[in-house]
């Protein structure tokens, strides 16, 4: 069989506030296989992380799925009851936040989190569940684990606290791992401590991952693919390191430019792209992206692009993709 | 002090800087004991120039800054200001020299007041100072243009700005009263990268145009290295190295600068898949309870390298120059074994 683990087809994520609809999520499509872990990377807006709570039903009380469909593992997670949700959250869709303060509860103690989850999905009670929470926080690399896990979420560091959040997640075996900004409010040192323990987890369980992030460092070194969001959809996917090489889409290649790296040489100025992401309350004619293109296509004026193969595996949604080599791209140019 | 940078003496210059808190409070409401969050800190900025400040979460990074504006009152040591000692002046006498230092936030939505439109926002410290007056929409509006705003925006409110909008007008608000040093709080890290490259040019442009120094602090490494002329690297509380930006990205010498270093993430998965990255081991200490001799001796990659020396946990290292008799802005390092370093980063990217 080889169905994709989750496959996410033309979904629509809109939120009814009192100034009208936004909406966040617009036609959204990708998959995850077995084993593989994909990067979901956009800037405050993108709707990276509205599709993740659409995937867990954990969508705020303002927003709805409009239309498309969550297959996970074969199933349809659109539309299902809230209970049956519950036994698949936790168990083999797992997930942890950029703050783990706010996901942990306060007044439990860390073991008790662990054990209350292993006892809900049925895997272990009493003291064989919390042996395994303790194994648990041992594995995640929490030092002097017994004492630890019967301590409160205040005890504990922001890296500790991360730790113990991915231990929590791993707890029940889970299949795929939803991980939204997961080092996103740590330190440097410590977000290299906690990327290399979601490798490790990986590679020892054969767990796939969507990792959710702003940061096109992190998902360098920790995905296979790559999909790059704005304004509600994907604009460029494909392998990680083809997408980094040779973005086609000129906003992957913008935010690539606009990030200083340490492994660059320092220029005069940072390249910048114009102007900000629209407002999703209003209608978008034509391509989302125009108004900050370098090199708008007469086409993009008029209709939205999809999203299609350039290459093998590398797909763009532009009327005019870079085509690497980058440096002769004409004003309107053709596909 | 008698070697010069340049020809001119520093605007700022913050001798043995120390802050601290109490943590608890015993009979009488007296502190039973402190939490020293800058121990011994000195730097110097000159005119037109911008030293970054880093470090992670505790590292007192922006305790320092927010020392130099007088928010936090120092213990110990001096600030001068062209001169003049700011921790002498108090009241009235202050004032004066608090123009000449203003602090841009990360959050410029926090330090905007929403009832307040931009223009009187930016009228207000002109009133405060006294300054251009008769004049002053005339100068509102050259500061927004300064920041690349439409002056029209001055009759707006905050909520309608964007993030990175709002991060200009805080900026602008900063130059309103013609500062010679302005601290900059993390003032990029709240924004998206595509808006962030903006506003660093911005800060930048605005440097080249008007020759003020910046005291830079960010946890980004590599923001920083794009703005900053020299760097300092701050742990638990004290500079653990400093010099020219080349000088420390391009050869740190303190193993912490080292892991720093090897732990950003970079965009390109063949650098990311292949290279070798100390990962230090545990969190930082807390600042309450600080280890004994080298403050980063309990996470020190290096010193389990050599076979833990005892050096190490006895003994403060102190900040010196790499090569003796150089002025302050050289290459210093606080490390007892600040030539083995390199042995740590063979093969990191530079």
């Amino acid at each position: 069989m080889n169905t994709p683990l989750l496959e996410v087809e033309d979904l629509h994520v809109e939120f009814h506030a009192r100034q009208g609809r936004v909406r966040a999520v617009r036609g959204l499509s990708y998959q995850v296989d077995r084993g593989e872990s994909l990067g979901l990377v956009g800037e405050s807006g993108s709707g990276k992380s509205v599709s993740a709570l659409a995937i867990l039903g954990l969508l705020p009380r303002a927003a709805s799925v409009t239309a498309g469909r969550i297959r996970f593992q074969g199933r349809d997670l659109v539309g299902l009851p809230e209970r049956q949700l519950r036994a698949i959250r936790g168990r083999s869709l797992a997930l942890i936040f950029q703050d783990p303060l706010s996901s942990l509860n306060p007044v439990l103690t860390i073991g008790r989190q662990i054990t209350e989850q292993l006892r809900a999905h049925r895997i272990a009670t009493g003291r064989a569940a919390r042996d395994r929470a303790v194994e648990l926080l041992e594995r995640v690399g929490i030092p002097d684990a017994s004492r630890r896990v019967g301590q409160y979420p205040h005890q504990l560091s922001g890296g500790m606290r991360q730790r113990a959040m991915v231990a929590m997640a791993l707890s029940c075996g889970p299949s795929l791992l939803i991980a939204d900004e997961p080092t996103t409010a740590l330190d440097v040192t410590i977000q290299a401590q906690v990327l290399e323990l979601l490798a490790e987890m990986r590679a020892t369980t054969e767990m796939s991952m969507l990792l959710i992030t702003h940061d096109l460092g992190v998902v360098a070194g920790s995905t296979d693919r790559l999909a790059v969001m704005y304004a509600g959809r994907i604009v460029e996917d494909g392998a990680t390191a083809e997408v980094l090489a040779r973005p086609e889409h000129p906003y992957t290649a913008g935010l690539l430019e606009s990030v200083p790296r340490l492994d660059a040489p320092r220029d005069a100025a940072l390249h910048t792209i114009p102007g900000a992401p629209p407002d999703l309350r209003t209608e978008l004619p034509g391509c989302p992206f125009r108004p900050r293109c370098p090199h708008p296509a007469p086409q993009a004026q008029l209709q939205e692009p999809a999203l299609r193969e350039l290459r093998a595996g590398h797909r763009v949604a532009c009327w005019s993709p870079r085509l690497t080599p980058l440096q002769d791209t004409t004003p309107g140019g053709n596909p | 002090m008698t070697a010069q940078h340049t020809d001119e003496a520093a605007v700022l210059d913050v001798r043995d800087l120390e802050v601290r808190f109490p943590v608890r409070r015993g009979l009488l409401g007296r502190p039973s004991s402190w939490v020293y969050a800058v121990n011994d800190v000195s730097l110097e900025l000159y005119r037109g120039e911008t030293l970054g400040l880093v470090g992670e979460s505790g590292s007192g990074k922006s305790t320092v800054g927010r020392a130099i504006v007088r928010v936090n009152q120092p213990s110990k040591g001096t600030i001068r200001l062209g001169g003049q000692d700011l921790l002498a002046l108090h009241g009235p006498r202050l004032r004066p020299y608090r123009r000449r230092v203003q602090m841009v936030f990360q959050d410029p939505y926090a330090s905007l007041d929403p009832r307040q439109s931009v223009g009187d926002a930016l009228t207000e410290p002109l009133r405060v100072h006294g300054l251009a007056a008769g004049r002053r929409s005339a100068r509102v509006s050259e500061l927004l243009e300064l920041v690349g705003l439409d002056p029209a925006f001055a009759a707006r409110y905050p909520h309608q700005f964007s993030g990175g909008q709002r991060q200009r007008i805080g900026i602008a608000r900063a130059l309103a009263v013609e500062p010679d040093v302005i601290v900059c709080d993390e003032p990029v890290s709240a924004l998206d990268v595509s808006i962030q490259a903006q506003v660093v040019n911005l800060l930048a442009g605005l440097q080249r145009q008007l020759g003020i120094a910046y005291l830079f602090i960010a946890h980004d490494l590599a923001v920083v290295r794009h703005l900053a002329h020299r760097v300092a690297v701050m742990y638990l509380g004290s500079i653990v190295e400093t010099g020219p930006s080349d000088a420390v990205y391009g050869d740190p010498r303190h193993p912490y600068t080292a892991a720093l270093l090897s732990a950003v993430p970079v965009p390109d998965a063949v650098v990311e898949k292949t290279r070798r990255r100390t990962i230090l081991r545990g969190d930082i200490p807390s600042p309450e309870n600080p280890p004994t001799g080298c403050l980063f001796h309990t996470r020190c990659p290096l010193r389990e390298l050599l076979g833990s020396p005892e050096v190490c946990s006895t003994q403060r290292p102190r900040l010196q120059a790499l090569t003796p008799g150089h002025h302050r802005t050289a290459h210093h390092v606080a490390c007892h074994f600040a030539d083995e370093a390199g042995s740590l980063t063979a093969d990191q990217p530079r």
